[in-house]
């Protein structure tokens, strides 16, 4: 199954998210959301999800080292992750190619930049999923 | 969506445990089912005890049913209340993305029309952004005069922007927008008294003014050909895009007198020195279009045209520094004289200087009387060392020169000119300038006879 998961320690933010991805739900996409680093990372390893959007401002664990882990740590460096920045806050583009990031977008986002995104990564993921022999 | 709410609800933990302890709490068995009657909730088999079934409901929809015993009531009152709440909550959130999204269309705006210098190009941007967040059969922007009539209407998909002001003559509507500068929605223009045009095309329109530093410069118009009922918000909406596209105008609009007066400005120092020497009358002006005819012949690049022009129409502004005795002098030169003359390539850049904006124009003017085999002046400059616009000028300015008339001897025909740069091409001028000059397109542009063309493999 396609699963995206949501990171983000702020709930209004999570169900924002939620809401602007409810259409790929009815398409058979599982939202699934965290509310901070620790719990994002379980998740990633035991439900692999093929997007993620991670806020990078969390306490405990912050998103750029969620996202370093993921990509350089353990290696799961098939799952594409988008992390989100506040709006005016001088994001580290050199921090991010560091820990590995696929993109950066600002919050707020923008819901439509954030769908197309989603769609683009869900259809790639099925696309090579279909690829992929069984045995 | 709203088929699943009861599913998500329950899916939540605390949810889940609220609604147990209610459950447990009244008598008989209660079970939730979704609108299609598959149970979310409860005891499959508690059938005998169902007395009451009780929908829940989401704007007049059902969509789902509590069953159970008489107090039930219970446990529907709670899930309607809960499910209520849902409806709201999302309903705020879909409220707040609507936000986001004006925000993030604002703040692309902001960037793009920031860099914008083009009045038509600024237009092109905010009325095709307007076309993605609202919803209309014409967005056009009207620009008004000092007296406040209308002279350009510019709609978004090119499409006749005079549609709408025919459906408003004779314009009262329109008239008393510019009057009032206020934005304003017209849901339904047949029942508007203003507008009194004969049979109306639009049904709906909203207006708001660009303004300018309080003055109303135009308007940008959306209109609808079936009946909309825009709501406020829409006009908030447009009301901000029409605020942004005036201040994207006014640096437009700025922007173009600063280069409107900049020419200007090149255009009397060029006059200056056709009025110091009458006798060569207009020879700037032919010089500059000898100029760019060469340089389309040459397919030097676009951007490169302003350069050459500029360069053209200065090229002689250094002779204002030339005594009167040897700049007018009726007759062959002295060596000393020579000499006085020789420096105006020098002064024309002494003069130009000051100019920050004419850099790139003033080695055109400096090096125009340099020569291709390093025999020409001020520095004796050889070959691609000099500047292409030199080089250009250098040939019109020649061959001018050769066609009319002098004070010390009369115009050459075109055929002598003509055999004269044939003779000169690659010691005083560069072959490949005067091979397009001599070219038949470059010619024709030009309006010459076709003199010499069987001599111009040079």
């Amino acid at each position: 199954m396609t699963k995206i998961l949501i990171v983000d320690d702020e709930p209004f933010i999570r169900q924002l998210l939620e809401l602007t991805l409810e259409d790929l739900e009815d398409e058979g996409v599982e939202l699934l959301t965290a509310t901070n680093g620790e719990e994002a990372l379980s998740l990633i390893k035991n439900e692999r999800p093929c997007l993620v959007f991670l806020d990078v401002m969390m306490p405990k664990m912050n998103g750029f080292e969620v996202c370093n882990i993921v990509k350089n740590e353990i290696g799961m460096t098939d799952i594409y992750i988008v992390l989100l920045t506040a709006k005016g806050q001088e994001f580290d583009k050199e921090k991010g190619r560091e820990v590995g990031s696929d993109q950066y977008m600002t919050k707020p986002f923008n819901p439509d930049e954030v769908l197309a995104k989603a769609r683009e990564i869900t259809v790639r993921q099925l696309h090579t999923t279909c690829k992929t022999p069984i045995l | 969506m709203a088929k699943a709410v009861i599913k998500k609800l329950l899916a939540k933990p605390e949810v889940l445990t609220l609604v147990r302890e209610i459950c447990q709490a009244v008598r008989l068995p209660v079970c939730i089912c979704d609108c299609e009657g598959t149970m979310l909730f409860g005891d499959p088999y508690g059938d005998q005890f169902f007395s009451r079934t009780i929908s829940i409901n989401s704007e007049d929809n059902v969509i789902g049913t509590v069953k159970g015993g008489e107090d039930c009531t219970i446990v529907a009152s709670t899930l309607q209340y809960m499910v209520n709440a849902e409806f709201e909550r999302t309903a705020l959130g879909r409220e707040t993305l609507e936000k986001y999204r004006e925000i993030s269309m604002l703040c692309d705006l902001g960037a793009k029309i920031g860099s914008c210098m083009d009045k038509k190009e600024v237009i092109k941007i905010i009325t095709g952004e307007i076309r993605t967040m609202l919803t209309a059969d014409i967005i056009a922007v009207l620009l008004c005069d000092d007296n406040d009539a209308i002279i350009e209407i510019i709609s978004d998909d090119g499409s006749d922007g005079d549609l709408l002001i025919t459906s408003l003559e004779p314009g009262e509507l329109v008239e008393n927008f510019l009057v009032t500068a206020a934005p304003e929605i017209v849901n339904d223009l047949t029942a508007d008294s203003r507008c009194t045009g004969s049979p109306q095309i639009f049904s709906s329109m909203m207006c708001a003014p660009l303004k300018i530093q309080e003055k109303t410069v135009g308007y940008v118009c959306v209109g609808s050909l079936d009946k909309r009922e825009y709501p406020a918000r829409d006009l908030k909406l447009l009301t901000t895009l029409s605020d942004q596209t005036a201040v994207a105008l006014e640096k437009a609009l700025l922007y173009n007198r600063l280069k409107e007066t900049f020419f200007a400005m090149v255009r009397t120092l060029a006059e200056t020195i056709e009025k110091r020497d009458p006798y060569t009358g207009n020879h700037t002006k032919r010089v500059v279009d000898y100029s760019l005819a060469i340089a389309e012949g040459l397919e030097l690049p676009e951007e490169y045209f302003l350069r050459l022009e500029l360069a053209a129409a200065l090229h002689d502004i250094g002779k204002l520094g030339v005594r009167d005795d040897v700049l007018l002098k009726n007759g062959p030169l002295t060596n000393e004289e020579f000499v006085q003359m020789k420096r105006h390539p020098t002064y024309g850049e002494e003069i130009l200087k000051h100019i920050k904006h004419l850099k790139d124009v003033i080695p055109g003017v400096k090096f125009h009387h340099e020569r291709c085999d390093g025999k020409g002046y001020p520095l004796g400059l050889k070959g691609d060392a000099i500047d292409i616009t030199a080089r250009i000028i250098a040939v019109a300015d020649s061959f001018d020169a050769m066609t009319t008339d002098r004070p010390y001897r009369k115009a050459l025909s075109l055929d002598v000119a003509f055999n004269e740069l044939i003779k000169f091409s690659g010691t005083q001028f560069d072959s490949a300038v005067v091979k397009a000059f001599l070219s038949a397109q470059v010619q024709e542009k030009l309006g010459m006879r076709a003199h010499g063309r069987s001599n111009t493999d040079a």
